[in-house]
Order: structure tokens, then sequence, then C-alpha cells
């Protein structure tokens, strides 16, 4: 028997020495250059490293909610990848910190007329690997987000390649096929991408990222880390921080405590149930910022559903107060929307604020729900996403509705279908939930692609006057005029109310006090050259 | 013994041909278009057609089922992740090794705790030992293990700071996801150890080893629970073969990178090459732990091995 319980006890044993081997698909970069990093990495070693050493042997750990899954220069667009890849690839100008339009790449630019613009790259740029950074590169870049994803070739969208040429090593003169509104703060999603790596990789850089950035890919272990180090061959000279950790964290709850056992350094998505523990500490500082995303409800206009009626939309909207939305499902995170455009939206005209945006007025509201002829007995559809934020939003507004004598039944789809169940407007949903956002930060681009009948358009919504304008405005050269035609078009979503716009949501994120630097850059990202340690 | 397991290895592919049938057809009619989903929401039709057609998802069902056999079983290729766009079965081999490791200590660890608990409330029978086994034992039965898991990261790391939190950057970091795992397990031994023994100690042969003068722990141990191992090995079999399925909750939980959840996110994202290959993968598992258990239990129970041997010798003399 003793036998057998020492064999046991050395079974246990020697799967703990076998546990102790870490695991995980590591992708590592090719030798060269980032050995040495690899190591120095590696000797930091998780919690252990934090608070020792001289700063810039202290690797930063920051959290990242998911494995980036793709780190292709124009895969997979998400806010995880982007975080990594803004570190290794870089784009001619950035909306950066406090979306301030940011020369990076391009030492300058200038628009010939209103479907030319010249771009001067700044000299002396290579990519981690030593090549240089040309103007070929840059036309190469733009070529592959043509042939990319659904994103990347937004990036490039009006873009006349054909009459698009190199005038020297330095300098591109870039043409449209018209007139874009979007041009400008789409083209800067264009990462610079080295022509030779590329071809010579043979899976896009998925491997081995090669960009011109601060840092330089070293190892990715799927699932858990993405490590970088500094890249020596960066124009912009030495970073603080040499070596960065990006540490995968799924349970949102882990975030907080991952940062107060000093796991991580930085907490880029915490949770709203952690923020007043953080906050309370003075070991810790935690950052609100406002985003551009507006949480919405879309209506089903079409003649499929009781809300084709204007009125009963309007009445809708009437009834729902956004301060109870705001404080019940975001915990005071955020603000509530003012008008049917994100203050923060790059063409936000802030007299639009002062016009009433459907405070909630049960008297007004049920005034239009007499004029609707909505036949109560009906109940409305609500349907949301397996997201428990929609959960709570719902129940919320169905509460509301029932002050209208209005039921509302509400209806979960898990979210792999929950566009699908909207998409099909004779489905039997009245009111679903959207988060409305635009990679262009321009309320016309949320009119462009969700509401105009040639955009994604789930609301069902129908008006030629929108729909004309919207068509005019994407591609008038003159700013005055668009700004003009975008009040108009403001205008005309709010009085039809296709979408009500209630919260505009804030993102939380922490940090250690000892980090030095941290700002929010473009709108969910940072920038780990610009950060160091006490 | 070796005919036995080469038959039982050869019954094997029928299961999992039918495995790999049933998780296809399954995905198959599952509503949720892994082309919008990678595309996103400002996806057109016309460019998700483009996606299905990429995907080869466009075909008929005859006619994607036969691709996948073929890809599978002929070519031996698992596929690439609709979303992450790389390998699978490197994706999966990665990943295993994690999901296996978690999973081994687990159970070894559930034995340790639940089998001697079992036997102490067997042989204590309602008696204070017995009634606080069984409490601690429907305990970890009914307690959450995502709870649990919870409660040992705010005290053990968060308060105490003596472990981390998530990851498995070192062997600290595999104490807690295992122990959450072990401890519902280690309930489960119990309840079935004791059952089990309850069944044995009344047996006249126990009554003839006291009455030979045999210690009581030789009398509970050697001749008692080997007997009721049967019942025992075969819960610690499904244990193992469902913790190698991936625990969903202890990844999840703690940031492990295992095969769990990998296949809970390719379920959401309809990243049907990534379920198909990892069901397929777990189903071996499964198979595999259960021909193990089926060959513990001939060393445990000399009547089965008697078994195997008369079947030898009756082929030989036939």
């Amino acid at each position: 028997m003793k036998k057998s319980i020492a064999m046991v006890l050395a079974g246990v044993m020697a799967l703990s020495m076998t546990a102790c081997g870490g695991g995980g698909n590591t992708t590592t970069a090719a030798a060269g250059g980032s050995g040495t990093a690899a190591g120095s990495t590696a000797a930091a070693g998780g919690s252990e490293a934090s608070g020792s050493g001289e700063n810039s042997d202290r690797a930063l750990y920051v959290e990242i909610s998911s494995d980036p899954g793709d780190l292709t220069p124009f895969g997979n667009n998400g806010t995880n990848p982007v975080r990594i890849k803004g570190q290794i690839y870089e784009r001619l100008y950035e909306y950066g910190y406090n979306y301030e339009v940011t020369p990076i790449l391009a030492e300058s630019w200038e628009q010939k007329d209103s479907t030319h613009w010249v771009f001067h790259l700044k000299e002396g740029v290579k990519f981690s690997n030593g090549n240089d950074f040309t103007a070929s590169d840059m036309l190469f870049s733009m070529n592959l987000c043509k042939d990319g994803t659904v994103m990347s070739k937004k990036y490039v969208e009006f873009v006349d390649f054909e009459n698009t040429k190199i005038i020297d090593d330095h300098t591109v003169e870039v043409a449209l096929t018209s007139p874009d509104a979007f041009f400008f703060s789409g083209f800067c999603g264009v990462y610079m991408v080295d022509e030779e790596s590329y071809n010579a990789s043979g899976d896009g850089l998925a491997s081995e990222p090669i960009g011109t950035g601060p840092y330089k890919f070293v190892e990715w272990t799927t699932g858990s880390s993405v490590k970088l180090t500094a890249n020596e061959n960066w124009w912009g000279g030495d970073v603080k921080i040499k070596d960065v950790v990006f540490k995968v964290i799924t349970e949102s709850s882990q975030r907080s405590i991952e940062l107060e056992t000093g796991g991580v350094d930085l907490v880029l998505d915490l949770g709203m149930a952690d923020y007043d523990r953080l906050n309370e500490s003075s070991d810790y500082s935690v950052l609100v910022n406002d985003t551009f995303r507006t949480s919405s409800i879309y209506f089903n206009c079409s003649e499929h559903s009781a809300c084709n009626s204007k009125e009963l939309r309007q009445a809708i909207a009437y009834a729902i107060d956004a301060n109870g939305i705001l404080t019940g499902a975001y915990s005071n995170f955020g603000s509530i929307a003012k008008s049917f455009c994100n203050e923060k939206m790059l063409d936000y005209n802030e007299a639009w604020a002062a016009n009433d945006y459907y405070t909630q007025n049960l008297e007004k509201a049920k005034e239009l729900l007499a004029a609707s002829g909505y036949d109560a007995a009906k109940p409305l559809s609500i349907i949301v996403s397996d997201d428990p934020l929609q959960n709570t939003m719902a129940e919320i507004i169905q509460a509301y509705l029932s002050q209208l004598g209005i039921t509302a039944e509400i209806t979960s789809y898990e979210s792999a279908v929950y566009n699908n169940a909207i998409d099909d407007e004779a489905g039997g949903w009245d009111i679903s939930f959207v988060t409305l956002t635009a990679p262009s930060c321009q309320i016309l681009d949320i009119c462009n692609a969700f509401f105009a009948e040639d955009g994604i358009n789930r609301s069902c919504f129908q008006n030629a006057e929108f729909n004309t304008l919207v068509k005019k405005a994407v591609v008038e050269p003159d700013e005055k005029v668009r700004a003009e035609q975008i009040d108009q078009l403001v205008a005309i979503v709010t009085e039809d109310v296709p979408a009500y716009m209630m919260v505009q949501t804030a993102d939380l994120y922490a940090y250690n006090n000892d980090l030095v630097g941290f700002q929010v850059w473009n709108q969910t990202n940072f920038q780990a050259k610009d950060l160091s340690f006490k | 013994m070796s005919r036995y397991i080469v038959k039982r290895l050869l019954m094997m592919i029928p299961v999992i041909l039918g495995v790999t049938w049933f998780v296809f057809t399954l995905m198959y009619f599952t509503p949720g278009d892994p082309a919008q989903i990678i595309l996103g929401a400002d996806a057109t039709e016309q460019e998700i057609q483009e996606k299905r057609e990429e995907l080869g998802l466009n075909g008929s069902y005859l006619e994607r089922f036969g691709t996948y056999l073929k890809q599978v079983f002929v070519d031996g290729d698992l596929g690439t992740s609709y979303i992450y766009n790389n390998s699978i079965a490197d994706e999966i081999a990665a990943r295993f090794p994690n999901t296996f490791k978690i999973a081994a200590i687990s159970v070894v660890l559930a034995v340790i705790i639940g089998l001697p608990l079992g036997v102490m409330a067997a042989v204590n029978q309602n008696t204070w030992k017995d009634n606080g086994s069984m409490f601690l034992a429907l305990f970890g039965v009914s307690m959450p293990s995502f709870w649990f898991a919870l409660m040992m990261v705010i005290v053990l790391s968060l308060h105490l700071k003596l472990l981390p939190a998530t990851g498995l950057d070192s062997w600290k970091c595999y104490i807690m996801p295992c122990v959450s795992i072990a401890i519902g397990g280690a309930a489960g031994i119990a309840r079935q150890t004791r059952s089990s023994m309850l069944e044995v100690i009344r047996q006249d042969y126990i009554t003839t080893a006291r009455a030979k003068g045999q210690t009581e722990f030789l009398v509970t141990y050697k001749h008692a629970l080997r007997n009721a191992l049967i019942p025992i090995i075969t819960q610690v079999g499904n244990m193992l073969g469902i913790q190698l399925g991936g625990a969903i909750v202890a990844e999840s939980i703690f940031s492990v990178p295992g095969l769990g959840t990998y296949m809970v996110s390719a379920i959401k994202n309809r990243d049907y090459p990534v379920v198909q290959g990892s069901v397929l993968v777990v189903a071996i598992c499964f198979g595999l732990v259960m021909l193990l258990v089926d060959i513990v239990f001939a060393f445990a129970d000399p009547r089965i091995r008697s078994q195997y041997q008369k079947k030898k010798k009756v082929a030989k003399e036939a």
C-alpha cells in the first residue's frame, strides 16, 4: 500500500514538473536582432519582473481581453489586434491623443484639388528588418488594402489606382475617383508595409509582422501573450520601455486583480464593477474616457412592424428616460445623448444639443401614441443579443413602455445570429439594439452606412430626401455646404427617429501609479513608446 | 489482451465517423453565418456572398460533408480556422498539452482527496466522520466551480498574494485551476467510493479477512477497496475524459489557453472547421480514456483479467 501511495505521489510530482513547462503555440520572430530581446523578456517573467531592475529593463505588461488572432497588417482590425499592431506598424498620419491629426510617416500633405492629395513621406525611415521605407511601399500597402478585408477596402474605397502615381521616392500623389468626405479619415487606416518582406513572407507577415513602428514582434503564444521589444531601427530614437508583453485575460473580474497583484501594469478593458475599488486605492489610476460610440435602439421602420409609424417611434423615444439607461445599464459611465450625434464626432455641431432630443415626456408620448393608432393589444417585440448590457437595457425599456400601456416582449438571440435576426425585417421584431459608431468618426458616415438606402439600413428607413442628401454630402467638396447638408440630415433622422440614441458610452482604463504618460490614443488604443516607469 | 485492445481501437473508427457526421450536421443546421461574423455588421450582401463562396459554404450538404471527410481522413488535414486563418491542427497541438496537464493533475488531486474521504465515510458509517465527509462531498458537488475559482482568486491572489491570478507561466499557476476542477470531482469520487465500499464491507470475505487476523488497514484498503474499485475507476475515467474536452470555466477564469475556450469561442463565431476538428480530437481522447479504463479494470479485478485469458486459451485450443 505504501508503495502504491508513493507511486501516486510520484505521479503527481511528475505531472507538476511537466506543468511547469509552460506550453502554448509559440510563434517567435526569426533569429537575428530579436534573439537578445526574447531572452530579456523571458527573464522578466510575469509579475516577478514588475518593480525590479532599472526602468529600461522592466517590461510593461498590458492586459488585452482576447487573443489577437491575426497580426497580418490588414487582417483582423478588431480592438485588440490593433492595439498590438499599432506598436509594430505605422500609418502616414493618425488621429492620435485627443483625436488630433498627428503626422507619423508623412512629413506633410496637401490637397491639390477635390480629387488629388499629395503626401510627402518622412526620409530616413526604416522597417525593423533594416529595409528603407519608400513611396513604392506606400503604394504597395494601398494595393494590399484594396485586395484585403471589407474594412481595409474602405480605407482606399475612392482611390483611383490608375491615376495614383509616385512622384519620387518620398512623394506620392493619390488620385480619387470622386470627391469623398471620408477619404482623409479613412486613408489613415493604411499601415505601411515593407513590400519585400511581405512578398518573401509567404503568410502575409502573419507569423512575423515587420513594420516601421517603435516596437518589433518577438513572440506570440496563442491564447496567452504577445511579446514585443524595442525596434532599434525606429526613426524616433530609443523608447523608454524596452519590452512590452500583452497578456490575454478573458475574464473581466480577473483584469483588475491582475493589476492589483502585479501581473499587469495596464488594464485596457476595466470592468465597471471594478472601478470604485481601484479608484479608491492610492496605488492605481483609473481613466474614464468618453468614446465615439452611442448606445442606441433601432426601430423596424418597415411595413412589417408597428414601428412603421413615425408617431409610435417618437412616442417610444419620449417614453424612455435615457438617464435610467445610463444609470441602470452603464452605472453612470458615459453621458446621455443630447442629439442624434455623439458629441465627440468630428462633424458634431453644438447647435444640435440646444434642441430638445426626446427628453422623457410621458404626456407627449401618450399623445403621440394615440395619434399613431397603435393597437396596444398587440405587444411589441424587443430583440437582444446575449450581451448582458442589452438585456438590462431591454428590461428598463420594457418598464418604460408599460407606463404607456404598451406590452413589450423580449427575445434573446445568440450574438452569432443577432444580426441575421435584425436583417429579417419580416421576422417580427420592432425594437433592437445597436451601438452606433463610424471609423471616420463622422455622423455623415453613420447616416450613409446605417440609414441610407444603399447602406446597411437595418432599420429599413425610407426617406427620399434623406437618401438624396446623403449622396450629395458624401461627395460634396465644399465643407460649408457639406456642413449644411449634414445639419439637414440630422434634422431628418431626429424627426423620423429610425434610431433613438440613448447613451454616449465611456471606456475604463486602469494602470499602476508608477506608469507615466498613459493617454488614450485614437479611440481605444495607446502608445507604448510614450510610456515610462517612475 | 492485445487482441482486445486492437478490437477496441478498431471499434473507435465508426464512433469517430459517427461523431464527425453528427457534429458536421449539427453545425450545418445551426443558424448563424460565418461569413457575416467574419466580415462584421458593416458588410454588404454582395461581400457576404463572396466570402461564403471563398469559404466553400455555398455547396450542398453532401458536397461539403464529402469535402470535409476527404480533407480529414484522406489528406489528414483538420483545416484552417475561418476567423484566424491559421492551422487548426497546430492550434490544437499547442492548446491540448495545457488542457491535458490541468485535466490530469485535477483528476489525480480528486482521487487523492475523494478516495480516502469515501473510504473513511464507509468504514465509519453513520458516525460524525461519515456525516462530515458526506457534508463536504455534498458541498463540493453542489458548489459552482466558477464561484469557488473566483473565491480562491480573491483570497489567494488578491488578499494573500500567494498565487498568480491568471496564466500558465509557472507551476504556481496550475494550483487554482486544478483545485477548482478537482473539488467537484473529489466530491463525486467520495460519494461513489462510500457507496461501493458499503456494498463490499458487508461481504463474507471481508469477515473472513478480519477473522484471519488481518489489520483493519489491510482489510479496508487491500480487500474491500480493491473490490469496490470498478465503479470508482469508471467515474475517474469519465472525469478525465470530460476534462480533456476542456475545463471551460477554469480556462476562462484563469486565462488558460486550452481546448475548452478554443471550442467555445469557435462555436460563438461559427468557426465550423475549428468546432469539428476540436470535437474530433476530444472524441478520440474520450475513446482512448475509456479504453484505458477497461484495461485498468483488468488490472484491478482478477475476474475480468481471467475473462481475457480464458478467451485467449479458448482461441488457442480451437
